[in-house]
Formats: C-alpha cells, sequence, structure tokens
C-alpha cells in the first residue's frame, strides 16, 4: 500500500462517518441563545418608574444591613473591631494607560485585536494587523533590507532599530527601539515597556502570496501580559526555487558517505521524482532510503532529520530544514566530517552555501 | 466549494444574510467536525463542539478577518474547545476514580477505522493525520495550531503513516 493510497483510506472512512448536525440545528441554537441574551432582567423589565424604585429598595436594604453589620464592630475598648474592606477589581494591564502616545495607540490596538480573537480560544492573528513591525535606517545609518538581515545585524551585536507602526492608523508613527538583550534568540526593548521576543526562526513562505513571516511574542515587562504578533515583509520569490526538506532518520557516524539519486515514475498520469539515499561503508551499500518528493505548486516538503546513531562512539545529531536545492537534482552535502554525497551546489535558505 | 466561493458566503453572513449559511455549513462542517473529533475521539462530543463553534462563529463574524483562512479558524476553535472539554471530563473521570479514559460512544459504520488508528497512534499522530489527511491543513498550519516545529510535524506524519499502513497490513 502506498502512502497515498494510506490516505485515500483515511478519507474514506472519513466520509463514510456520518455528521448529523445540520445547519438548520445550528441556526435555531444560534438564535435560542441571541433571545436568551435580549431578555432584561427583572430589574429591568418595569420602565423607568419601576428601574428606578427597585433600585432605591435594593439600596435601602443594602444600606441599612452595613449600618447593623458595621455597628457589631464598634465597641469603646473592644477587640473585635471589624473593618470593611472594599477592594476595586484590579484594573486590567491591558487598559493601562501609558505615558508614551505611541504606545498608546500601539496598545489599544493590540487590545483590540486580543478582544476579536478571544472567541477563538487564543489570539490567532492578534495584532498582526494592528500592529507591523519593519526594520527601519538605524543610528549608524544601516539600511537593513530584510529583516533577516537585521537578524544578522543582531547577531553581531550592532545596535538594530525597528519602529512600531500602527497600521491601521492613516499617520505613521514611528518609536526608536534598540536591542537590549542578547541573550534571548532575539529581545529588542521598546520604550523600557515592552520586549519583543522572536518566538522561533520559522520562515513562512505563503504560496500564493510573497510575503515573508517570522512569529514573535511581544511581552510587557511589568506584569508579563504578552501578545503575538508577525514580523512581515514583502519578498520576492524566485521562480525555479525548490526548496527540500527530506523526511527520514538516518544513523550516521564518521566517515560514512552516502548519495543520492533520483529517478522519475509516473502513478495514474502523475509524474513523481523518487530519491534514493544509499548509505555505504567500506563501498559497500549498508542501507539504502526510498522517499518519494511530491510537488505542491512549487514546494517539495520533507523533513531531514539525523538521529544520534545508538551504540557507536562517534555519532552526530543535525537536523536539516528549508534545504534549497538549485534544479535539478543532487549535491554534496558536508557536515562537520561526514559527507553526505550529492552531485551539485546546495544552500541553506538562508543563502549560505553548504558546499563546495 | 472553492475559497473564493466560501469567501462569498462569508461576505453574505457578515452583511446578516443567513440563508449563505447553509451552503458554508456543508463546505466546513467536515474539517470543524474532525478538528474536535481529532482530540475528543468521540462522534456524539465532537458534533457537540462543532455546534457550540459555530455558534461562536456567528456570534463574532464581525470580526472575522477575511484574509485568513477560515477553515483553519474553524479547525482551530473545534480544536481549543474540544481540549477544553476534554480536560473538563478528564477531571470529571479522575474524582470518580474511574477508569481514567473517556467513555465512546462511536457507533458508526467506519468506526473500527478509527477505533485502529487509535491504538495504532499516539495523541499527536493522530491528531496530525486527521487535520493534514481530512482537515487537508498544510503541515505548515499544522506545526503553528500545535506550536511545533515544521520538521517535527512532517516527520511525525509519516512515521504515522508507515504505522498504519503496516497495521492495516497486518489485520488483513
Amino acid at each position: 500500500m502506498t502512502d497515498k493510497e494510506m490516505e485515500q483510506r483515511i478519507k474514506k472512512a472519513a466520509d463514510a462517518k456520518p455528521i448529523k448536525t445540520t445547519a438548520k440545528d445550528i441556526l435555531l441554537a444560534y438564535e435560542k441563545k441571541k433571545q436568551k441574551k435580549k431578555v432584561k432582567p427583572w430589574y429591568l423589565r418595569q420602565g423607568f418608574l419601576g428601574t428606578t424604585i427597585s433600585f432605591a429598595l435594593v439600596g435601602l436594604v443594602v444600606g441599612f444591613g452595613l449600618s447593623i453589620f458595621l455597628d457589631r464592630g464598634v465597641t469603646p475598648g473592644g477587640s473585635n473591631s471589624i473593618q470593611p474592606t472594599f477592594s476595586l477589581p484590579p484594573s486590567s494591564p491591558i487598559l493601562a494607560p501609558k505615558n508614551n502616545a505611541i504606545l498608546n495607540q500601539a496598545s489599544y490596538e493590540l487590545l483590540a485585536g486580543i478582544e476579536a480573537a478571544k472567541g477563538m480560544g487564543e489570539a490567532i492573528g492578534v495584532a498582526s494587523k494592528n500592529i507591523v513591525l519593519r526594520p527601519r535606517q538605524s543610528d549608524d545609518s544601516k539600511d537593513f533590507s530584510s529583516v533577516r538581515e537585521a537578524v544578522k545585524a543582531f547577531d553581531t551585536y550592532r545596535p538594530m532599530v525597528f519602529a512600531l507602526e500602527a497600521a491601521s492608523q492613516s499617520n505613521s508613527y514611528y518609536t526608536p527601539i534598540e536591542s537590549t538583550d542578547a541573550s534571548f534568540p532575539f529581545a529588542i526593548s521598546i520604550d523600557s515597556d515592552f520586549i519583543l521576543y522572536y518566538k522561533d526562526a520559522f520562515e513562512e513562505t505563503e504560496e500564493e502570496e510573497t510575503e515573508q513571516r517570522i512569529s514573535a511574542k511581544l511581552v510587557r515587562e511589568k506584569d508579563n501580559a504578552s501578545f503575538d504578533i508577525e514580523i512581515v515583509k514583502e519578498v520576492e520569490r524566485e521562480q525555479d526555487e525548490v526548496e527540500i526538506e527530506l523526511t527520514t532518520t538516518l544513523y550516521l557516524s564518521k566517515n560514512d558517505t552516502f548519495t543520492i539519486s533520483h529517478s522519475k515514475e509516473s502513478e495514474d498520469g502523475e509524474e513523481e521524482t523518487v530519491y534514493s539515499l544509499i548509505q555505504t561503508q567500506n563501498g559497500e551499500e549498508v542501507s539504502k532510503l526510498e522517499f518519494n518528493l511530491e510537488r505542491e505548486d512549487s514546494t517539495i516538503e520533507k523533513t531531514f532529520s539525523i538521529e544520534k546513531a545508538p551504540g557507536l562512539s562517534t555519532s552526530y545529531h543535525y537536523e536539516i530544514s528549508d534545504m534549497k536545492i538549485e534544479s535539478p537534482s543532487s549535491f554534496t552535502l558536508l557536515i562537520d566530517e561526514t559527507k553526505v554525497q550529492f552531485d551539485g551546489d546546495a544552500y541553506y535558505s538562508n543563502g549560505t552555501k553548504i558546499y563546495p | 466549494m472553492s475559497t473564493d466561493e466560501l469567501l462569498f458566503c462569508l461576505k453574505e453572513l457578515k452583511k446578516g444574510n443567513m440563508d449563505a449559511f447553509g451552503s458554508f455549513y456543508e463546505q466546513t462542517k467536515r474539517t470543524t467536525f474532525f478538528g474536535a473529533y481529532a482530540i475528543l475521539k468521540d462522534q456524539a462530543r465532537a458534533e457537540d463542539v462543532m455546534q457550540e463553534v459555530y455558534i461562536k462563529f456567528l456570534e463574532m463574524l464581525k470580526e472575522i478577518d477575511e484574509s485568513r483562512s477560515v477553515v483553519v479558524l474553524l479547525a482551530t476553535m473545534a480544536r481549543n474547545q474540544a481540549l477544553n472539554v476534554y480536560e473538563k471530563e478528564k477531571r470529571h473521570f479522575e474524582l470518580k476514580e474511574e477508569d481514567a479514559s473517556l467513555p465512546s460512544e462511536d457507533n458508526h459504520v467506519d468506526s473500527g477505522f478509527f477505533e485502529l488508528m487509535k491504538e495504532l497512534l499516539d495523541d499527536e499522530e493522530y491528531e496530525i493525520v486527521i487535520l493534514h489527511v481530512i482537515d487537508e491543513m498544510k503541515h505548515r498550519e499544522i506545526a503553528s495550531l500545535l506550536s511545533l516545529p515544521l520538521g517535527t510535524v512532517t516527520w511525525k506524519y509519516n512515521s504515522a503513516i508507515q504505522k498504519l499502513k503496516k497495521g492495516f497490513q497486518d489485520q488483513q
């Protein structure tokens, strides 16, 4: 059974599963819920006069009760005096007014994003429409043409400046932000109040869009309130770019060599490229792994992971992803002293050439 | 229904035209249902969650961002709601000191298939397979949803498919 056949089997089982709930059921339930919300609480159903009288009565009762309660504890020289305590609800840190007018805009925009996202159970796309971070010219007049360039600059500890731009406003505001904490993968302090953390180095390129997105987290130091945001940069897609991530696990030891070969097969009229990764030792084939690379538009997806070989004294662990291979086929990859042999050129997706 | 048609339905719903809900529901119900089923592994509970998700969806129509995939949104909402239900019920069953596994009322035609999937795969693999094969989410979207690296998702998916292939072959 091929992988595709297995997937078809799963889909068939899913299609066979009847879902009893109909659209009508849902609309009925939705209407019921709406009606419930419209029902006024009892104290508002009586009209203005009735409402006023109701509130006045409630106030009298509460006031009377309180006065008795308070009087009980007040005895000259007594030790059981009870002091009433009234605590105000803690003010929401999100709504706390900010001195910085620009961040006022930012924090309210973020709030709007979060409130809208609350119904989703988690903040999905929070603030990505409201807050956009773009690299701008730094103090030493270095122009960062991409976020990736800015990241590289950060790695060499040069100061970096990002502008916090209220994207939904007609006038744009800029707040200089300087990098502070180099120990966290990526941290930028914004007006000493927010810190921007890059959640991970995950880059995503949408197939139909020309945007580069990096997930990040904006954290307010004093109360740890945090918001997920995206850093967006438009990029130009290279037309013949092929990204290959290979999925398999290989046990690797020093001086092992691998070769990769490919062939084309036709299945149901669709052309597939089949790759074989062959491990050799002393010229003999030790193991062989085959995998298919299926094209999804212009992207081929698989992930290549080399795990620690059990029982071997020398072993290597690398995870290779987003490996870009210039067409058409094989290349040579050097990992420490272990050679994974392909023919051609190989690059990491950040442009660094792997080999030669 | 294409993405454009789905978007058209969404726009109609936002205008208050509830007649568009029927088509919208038919095209998205499977994704939403299986988003919950992947966690709860129970037909009835998954349908309850699905209903709650759609009601919430209708309540927040105005705030929905049309540039985002509504299918992914629904699957995410279903997942989160299912997780809430699962946690609540798990605590309830733990307090009762009964068997920790939630009772299943899954009696449908091909429940044997999903039962076998449950046996062969761990929770994460099960969910990833359902999200990719049935909900047709891309690995990147699943990685983002589950807060896992892309490589892990792809690796787990392939590992799960191999397990299923072997499991079904052994069964035959």
